[in-house]
């Protein structure tokens, strides 16, 4: 390969953008041949009330993926990221094969394995709570470079709630001592009815919030999308998570999600009297392409706090 | 938003069938939806590969779910590989419920190349099924084995040719036709040159296209796409559009085979590595071929006048 290259696991839908669907382009924008092994081929995500298609089958991903391991070196991957597990059977087969890869590894380049542990938001599961430890055993292999839950995962995954500064600091320092992972960045946390990006290393124990400027709607598919960036610009970064990545994340994010928000107002000839939007089921990741290029390194530098 | 759906092929690595053509649509603000007619671990030019087709109940299932609870209004459709008749059948019991809002519909009848068939002979009925159908197929893309499939007649000369554009243009009613890759042979050709000829109510026109030795693969399939792009932004002209797309495809193979040349020359450390022919069913060298579909991307948005000469066919026959 003559260029950066990843790999993401993670849920097909034909129409509309969640899992691999909002998080391909973006990357593939930025540059990077993106492989896209699909845990479901759905015609659309759940959120819209009803869906058709089916989730591949465990015994369907070991198979595609000994069949790519035969023409095609994983350990040549910058970055492996698994995203949306369907059940716990899915899971356990993913980190089966991927774990056979790590072995493998010596002291040569060796693949960052990004892990979004998608569980579920505001205080509700959407998978089988089989799936929780499953994540634990993948946390536990020493081999996960960076995770990225929300803050309802990390409660699931720590369990604790998290109402102040000194649950996350109390939460992360046991996480970190019992999986050692070198990075967490918690994509929001609400602190005082205020949200917040989260990002901790473990080998410097650097601890640090940025406030993330909400808008009052709900949007489908964020997550992935935050992951997607996040993973792009720890590349970038040289794999350390700092202020300046998360600014630039957020800011995309928060420029895209707004663009989006704008977008949905338009199309449902929303005037200003109107109930408000609450929910925006589809990212418009193609409309605002534009931001995904920009660089917002310093915009939230200011907003830094270090815990 | 213009919208489209595609209907092809999903290979986890390297780049056909949705694959090539979906980013370069996303790049030209397409909001793509697309349906995987197949999920495979890589394409089948390695000579091995692992995965399965869609099951036609499936296909079924999603087709009716887009057009009943998400009402889609597609702007485009696109169709690729599609692996059997059946659901070739599906799609086709669809399609006039896909195009009620209007649209266009680009058929690439996927089916083989150089006298060689990777479908079933049952494919060949079903596609003719469907350019049966009123006012169903606006556009076609078959190389020219393809072309042979779909009208049954043999093509030894541009006479030949010509009935068999003809054929699809009255019996079929198709008002645009590009056949991708006319061999040599028939415009009596001694230099190695691929021959794209196509045929609206402008007439009918040969581009030549100098070839690269190698075996690309998926090539065709970002040709189709770029032809639904270029077309929508050219208001249906043909002859600007295939000029724009054969200009665009031809710098994305020469990025290919020289980004090919180095990523061998540095896995063999070995300046002298010898000339790179991609083979069939030869991993070695296809993994060094897959298309550099995404460091072309400041291609696909080319709309100047196109690098090739059009001739018109008329010239060419006495
Ligand atoms: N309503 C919102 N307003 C602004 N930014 C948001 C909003 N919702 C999500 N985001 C952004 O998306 C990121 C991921 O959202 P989050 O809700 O934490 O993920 P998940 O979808 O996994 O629950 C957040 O870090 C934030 O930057
Ligand atoms: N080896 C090659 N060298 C130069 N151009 C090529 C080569 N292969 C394909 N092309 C270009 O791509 C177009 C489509 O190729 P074709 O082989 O007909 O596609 P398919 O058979 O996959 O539908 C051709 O018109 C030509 O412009």
């Amino acid at each position: 390969m003559d260029n950066k290259s990843l790999l993401s696991i993670s849920s097909h839908v034909v129409h509309g953008y969640v899992g691999n669907r909002v998080m391909v382009f973006p990357l593939q924008y930025a540059g990077w041949d993106v492989d896209a092994l699909n845990t479901t081929n759905y015609s659309n995500h759940p959120g819209y009330g009803s869906f058709t298609g089916s989730p591949t089958t465990p015994d369907s991903l070991v198979e595609i993926i000994e069949g790519l391991k035969k023409i095609h070196d994983f350990r040549t991957y910058d970055i492996i990221l698994t995203g949306y597990a369907t059940t716990a059977d899915v899971l356990q087969a993913i980190k089966d094969e991927l774990i056979k890869v790590f072995q493998k590894v010596g002291t040569g380049k060796r693949p960052r394995w990004i892990v979004d542990p998608i569980l579920g938001d505001n205080g509700r599961l959407y998978v089988s709570e089989k799936v929780i430890p499953v994540y634990k055993d993948i946390f536990s292999t020493g081999y996960v470079s960076l995770i990225t839950p929300n803050q309802f995962e990390f409660e699931t995954l720590t369990g604790v709630k998290l109402e102040s500064w000194q649950d996350v600091k109390e939460a992360i320092n046991e996480f970190d001592q019992t999986y050692k992972i070198e990075n967490i960045v918690i994509s929001s946390v609400s602190i005082d009815g205020q949200l917040y990006c989260v990002g901790y290393t473990s080998s410097t124990k650097k601890l640090f919030s940025i406030p993330i400027r909400e808008i009052p709607c709900n949007f489908n598919g964020c997550g992935d999308l935050f992951t997607a960036l996040l993973s792009n610009a720890f590349y970038n970064n040289n794999f350390a998570i700092t202020p300046e990545l998360i600014s630039d994340v957020v800011t995309k994010l928060h420029k895209i999600l707004e663009f989006s928000y704008e977008d949905e107002c338009k199309k449902q000839n929303h005037t200003s009297t109107d109930e408000p939007i609450k929910l925006v089921r589809d990212i418009r990741v193609i409309g605002a392409k534009e931001f995904l290029v920009r660089d917002y390194t310093h915009e939230l530098l200011h907003e830094v706090v270090y815990l | 938003m213009k919208s489209l759906l595609s209907v092809q092929s999903h290979v986890v690595h390297g780049y056909v069938g949705g694959r090539a053509a979906i980013f370069p649509l996303q790049t030209q603000g397409w909001e793509v939806d697309n349906i995987n007619t197949v999920n495979f671990s890589n394409h089948t030019g390695y000579g091995s590969f692992a995965g399965s087709s869609l099951a036609p109940e499936e296909l079924d299932s999603i087709l009716t779910q887009l057009e009943t609870k998400l009402n889609v209004q597609y702007k485009a459709l696109v169709s690729g590989y599609i692996p059997n008749a059946d659901l070739i059948r599906t799609l086709s019991q669809h399609l006039p419920r896909l195009k009620r809002d209007g649209g266009y519909y680009l058929l690439d009848p996927v089916m083989g190349d150089n006298n060689y068939m990777y479908v079933d002979k049952s494919c060949i009925k079903e596609y003719q099924n469907i350019l049966l159908l009123d006012d169903l197929v606006d556009i076609i893309t078959p190389n020219q084995f393809e072309l042979e499939l779909l009208t049954g007649l043999r093509i030894t000369c541009k006479l030949t040719l010509i009935q068999a554009i003809n054929k699809l243009h009255q019996e079929y009613n198709i008002p645009y036709i590009v056949i991708t890759s006319v061999s040599g042979e028939i415009f009596d050709s001694q230099t190695n040159d691929i021959f794209c000829v196509v045929s609206s109510s402008q007439g009918c026109k040969v581009f030549k296209v100098p070839m690269i030795k190698s075996y690309f693969t998926g090539v065709g399939d970002l040709f189709s796409a770029l032809l639904v792009d270029r077309l929508e932004k050219n208001d249906m002209d043909l002859s600007t559009s295939v000029n724009q797309v054969l200009t665009i495809v031809s710098w994305t193979l020469k990025l290919t085979h020289k980004s090919a040349l180095l990523a061998q020359r540095a896995a063999a450390k070995n300046e002298n590595a010898g000339e790179l022919v991609g083979k069939i069913n030869d991993a070695d060298t296809m993994k060094y071929l897959e298309l550099r579909i995404i460091q072309a991307r400041d291609y696909y948005s080319y709309d100047g006048p196109g690098e090739f000469v059009e001739t018109d066919m008329d010239r060419l026959l006495d």
